[in-house]
């Protein structure tokens, strides 16, 4: 049984420590963001040009997250990784803010520290029992500097598989 | 490399150019490699709808990229995008064709810095909007460069 109470004395707050990412800002990923979305802007995709522009803000992220590379096919979140007691197995976000502080190049290598800020219950058409977990990233540059913070909410709710499991039918 | 635009040039209610995008297969293919997500609920049909999504759905990081590419399209290279803020309110799912739009809403001038406030969003032609946003974006001034 979750209880929200148990679970919000004992992790809001919680900071992971700081994760250096495996990788350092690099080119191709940049030119592979760009590309997805059509986004064409030379300064970004072309070398010469690449290595002088701040990498495209939405890309940063990417960069930061140590468990991103290599692909791996397992649903994650990095609520699950720290052992952050939960609903169930679905997740989905349901919003993010990102605020942009310093540039970041290619070369530039990146950590990350993620934060629980925020624990609630409220009902989805998912599951009556919803829970959102609201959390900031704290992603500096390797001089330490704060170059992008991130708060997302992160709903978790149970699967019709797992209502399927307890044999109540979901409301 | 765009045309630059100058704070001053810029009027409140003014749209920016919108642009479509269709959730194709081999658009969610570049999805993930692009975004870096491998979580099943972006490229595997079976998954999404065991979540409760109608159908392999695109990832936060490529709605915010589709963004990014809005307003950075719009401000010119001299720009810089300061703060992206989006709620993910419907699936954009397979299949979807996508209106990438955005409209300036308010500017102002703090702490030296000229800003221009706005409203982006995504909408689909399937459920309307489906990602509203708020950008935040400073640009260079034309009085500082006569």
């Amino acid at each position: 049984m979750f209880d929200l109470e148990a679970v919000s004395a004992q992790w809001l707050g919680f900071t992971t420590e700081k994760m250096t990412a495996k990788y350092p800002v690099e080119h191709e990923p940049i030119r592979r963001h760009c590309q997805m979305v059509g986004n064409t802007n030379p300064l970004y995709l072309e070398p010469g040009y690449v290595e002088k522009t701040p990498c495209p803000p939405t890309a940063i992220p990417i960069f930061a997250l140590p468990g991103r590379l290599p692909p791996d096919p397992k649903p994650r979140t990095t609520v699950l990784d720290i052992g952050l007691p939960v609903m169930g197995q679905g997740f989905t976000n349901m919003s993010r803010e990102q605020e942009y502080l310093k540039p970041v190049y290619v070369g530039d290598h990146l950590a990350m520290q993620m934060r629980i800020v925020k624990l609630y219950q409220k009902p989805t058409r998912l599951d009556p029992d919803s829970l959102w977990i609201v959390t900031e990233d704290l992603i500096t540059n390797q001089d330490d500097e704060l170059v992008c913070l991130v708060r997302n909410t992160l709903l978790n709710f149970r699967t019709d598989e797992e209502w399927s499991a307890t044999g109540v039918t979901k409301p | 490399m765009s045309r630059q635009r100058y704070w001053e040039m810029v009027e409140v209610g003014e749209g920016m150019p919108e642009y479509q995008l269709e959730v194709t297969p081999t658009l969610i293919a570049d999805q993930v490699s692009g975004s870096q997500d491998y979580n099943l609920m972006h490229h595997d049909r079976a998954f999404a709808q065991s979540q409760g999504a109608p159908d392999m759905y695109l990832n936060t990081g490529f709605i915010e990229a589709m963004l990014c590419r809005l307003v950075t399209d719009w401000m010119g290279d001299s720009g810089t995008l300061k703060k992206l803020g989006i709620q993910m309110r419907r699936f954009n799912t397979f299949g979807d064709k996508l209106t990438i739009k955005g409209k300036v809403t308010h500017k102002e001038m703090n702490a030296g810095e000229h800003l221009v406030y706005c409203d982006v969003w995504v909408e689909s032609d399937r459920e309307g909007v489906t990602v509203p946003g708020k950008a935040t974006i400073s640009l260079p001034s034309n009085q500082l460069n006569h």
